[in-house]
């Protein structure tokens, strides 16, 4: 009746558990405190170089750069810069909490920028700053606005959404400018006297996805008991619009919990979620 | 033997003893299980829509049915065996006259005597039943159908009952005096579920159609305390004032015991916890957590054990989620419809949850010993038996007078 997963996540509350002893010199010693010795070792060393803990990514960006190098940055020939959707992450970061917030710290320190994507309102779009920047510079007509909106806006407010007052009174952005900024696809807009930030050429990237997405569900549903491995949906072929991999929309819906994740022995199964 | 080391050093006193309950809470409620030996009397012709313990001496389970029906159902075994079906020891049945005409709604004990318990309907009812005659004592007839209702646990200085209703005004009675004492003004449409704080006896949430969650002081003559915003202040677009909590009905609350947080789901397939002090949400991201349900949804959330667990219906199963990370820690599987409510029993590390099927399940911890238990009960009977007989046997007097 019950998984039997739960029993073994179950916190170690009683804090000592002796399950293997090993005798050595007559005398008993117990393994796990041996073991936890090594590791307190292990965090004073790593309390020490303090130096280094600056640069080293967190768990949040390390899988983000393990997304981007998934994103297929080639099959667009560069008009693209590689987008990461936030649930791709819980796929691998298993507490979304934990995610949500070094995303937000993130987002904070400007490593990162969010967007909104799509009609879905809570599906999060990532994109590095840094590539953001290269990307919105070489699809840009050289104009000192784009240059003013990164410089000024984006990198101050890592906000999603701007408003009117905000960018005509504070940062003494014209109408004109503003329309010439939606003409380029950096705003998009939200709603009367709002717009969301966007990424230039994002259609494309959304018609691609979409696609793809349908195709991947499409494939698990008509699947004898609307399961498959993972390896074997990954030796699968997409359609040819759909452009962005089997991989990343493997990523994509099991983090949107379109689809339970089993472990077996022979490997992950994908089971569709009713 | 981990448990006889953690005795050891509470004895001592290496180790504190609430540490002890706390690390036995958790062991007990992280592994629930749906009891094999023990079950309640199907007392319900149609969905169970709400039950509750009473927390006296967490020994009676009111439940409403969707029929009509209010049953109280005695949970304590003194039959000598683990195998026992809670019995049903008095009932509201739909041919009585007291009884409600449509669909009981929301169940709650009074939290002061068992004598007393109250219930509100789809018929616009709300009664309150004297439990030794079942009868009402008293009955509030309200503006709308009763989606759920509220008894604040710590009350002193007032008897008020909350009352959401269909009506978009959330309306508190009296039980002194018998009739209706406030009007709450603030949601734009029917409120579907309402909490009173358990700490502070005049704090009063309640959740909407609206999308809003709403927190109130009832001495405040002006409205609301504050209406929670699921994105604190964040990615507001112009001219847009109303602050949400969910993209949709908020149909579940719960507090937390110690009054600090404020659990709740909605129909846009989200949990979110709210720090009541400062009246944000506490960004935990619980991931999706399906809610079909257009009706009211009870949770549980205990804080015994460490880290503290919430309990939520989800379609035919219950969930278990850490209130401090959100992840899923288990799912009860059981019913083979709708979960509409669960309820905790406490000091027993038991959940009991009601469903469309009809069903009130038992999940306890440690099901495998009350099997083990069980069996060495039949075999000691068993044997037991044999043994009787075989006296008997020497007893029997075998001598007859008929000589032939």
């Amino acid at each position: 009746m019950m998984s039997r997963g739960a029993k073994r996540r179950l916190p170690d509350v009683y804090k000592k558990k002796k399950k293997v002893f090993c005798v050595s010199n007559g005398s008993v010693k117990d393994d796990n405190t041996f073991k936890e010795q090594e590791s307190a070792q292990k965090v004073d060393m790593f309390a020490s170089s303090e130096i280094y803990s600056a640069d080293i990514p967190n768990d949040t960006e390390a899988s983000l750069f393990f997304l981007k190098s998934v994103f297929p940055v080639e099959s667009f020939e560069g008009r693209l810069p590689p987008i990461i959707l936030k649930h791709q992450i819980y796929t691998i970061v298993k507490n979304k909490t934990l995610v949500d917030k070094q995303v937000n710290e993130l987002r904070a320190k400007n490593k990162i920028r969010l967007f909104k994507l799509g009609a879905d309102e809570t599906e999060t779009a990532i994109v590095f700053f840094d590539d953001f920047k290269k990307h919105v510079l070489s699809h840009s007509d050289g104009s000192e606005l784009i240059e003013n909106f990164l410089s000024q806006i984006v990198a101050s407010c890592p906000d999603i959404s701007y408003n009117k007052n905000w960018l005509q009174e504070e940062m003494k952005f014209q109408e004109e400018d503003i329309s010439k900024l939606m003409h380029l696809g950096l705003l998009n807009a939200r709603d009367i006297g709002s717009w969301w930030l966007a990424i230039p050429r994002a259609g494309e990237f959304m018609k691609a996805f979409l696609r793809g997405r349908k195709a991947v569900l499409q494939a698990l549903r008509r699947s004898k008991y609307k399961e498959l491995f993972q390896a074997e949906l990954e030796s699968r072929n997409l359609p040819k619009e759909a452009k962005l991999g089997m991989k990343y929309h493997i990523f994509d819906i099991i983090g949107a919990e379109f689809v339970t994740c089993i472990s077996t022995s022979s490997g992950k199964l994908l089971r569709l979620r009713d | 033997m981990a448990m006889l080391s953690f005795l050891h050093q509470v004895w001592n006193g290496s180790v504190r003893p609430t540490s002890l309950i706390q690390a036995e809470a958790t062991r007990r409620l992280l592994s629930l299980e749906l009891s094999k030996l023990r079950d309640v009397e199907q007392a319900h012709t149609s969905s169970v829509n709400s039950i509750d313990i009473e927390n006296i001496e967490n020994r009676y389970l009111l439940s409403g049915g969707a029929d009509g029906t209010i049953c109280i159902h005695e949970l304590d075994n003194y039959s000598g065996t683990p195998q026992y079906t809670c019995k049903v020891i008095c009932k509201v049945s739909r041919r009585s006259r007291h009884a409600h005409k449509f669909s009981v709604e929301s169940v709650q004990w009074y939290p002061f005597d068992t004598g007393l318990f109250t219930s509100g309907s789809m018929d616009c009812q709300l009664k309150v039943w004297d439990t030794n005659t079942l009868k009402p004592a008293e009955v509030f007839t309200m503006p709308g159908k009763i989606y759920s209702h509220s008894l604040s646990s710590v009350a002193t200085h007032h008897s008020l009952i909350a009352v959401a209703t269909s009506h978009s005004r959330v309306t508190l009675v009296d039980m002194r005096t018998g009739g209706c004492s406030h009007e709450l003004r603030g949601h734009k449409s029917s409120v579907l579920s309402i909490q009173w704080s358990p700490v502070a006896e005049t704090l009063l949430a309640t959740g909407s159609k609206d999308n809003r969650l709403l927190l109130w002081d009832i001495r405040s003559a002006k409205g609301h305390l504050c209406a929670f915003d699921q994105h604190n202040g964040e990615a507001v677009a112009a001219g847009y004032s109303g602050k949400t909590a969910h993209d949709g009905t908020v149909s579940g609350l719960s507090f937390t015991q110690d009054g600090l947080f404020l659990v709740s789901c909605g129909t846009d397939d989200r949990v979110r916890l709210w720090d009541v002090a400062l009246g944000r949400n506490s960004l935990v991201n619980f991931g999706k957590v399906v809610n079909d349900s257009c009706k009211t949804v009870k949770m549980a959330v205990t804080q015994s054990c460490d880290p503290p667990l919430v309990f939520v219906p989800s379609e035919g199963r219950v969930l278990v989620y850490s209130l401090v990370t959100g992840e899923l820690f288990d799912t009860l599987i059981g019913h083979f419809n709708l979960v509409n409510c669960c309820a905790l029993r406490q000091p027993h590390h038991e959940l009991y949850s009601g469903g469309n099927d009809r069903n009130i399940l038992i999940w306890i911890p440690d099901s495998d010993q009350e099997v083990c238990y069980e069996d060495y009960t039949r075999t000691a009977m068993k044997s037991k038996e044999a043994t009787s007989k075989h006296t008997n046997n020497l007893r029997v007097d075998n001598w007859s007078s008929d000589e032939d």
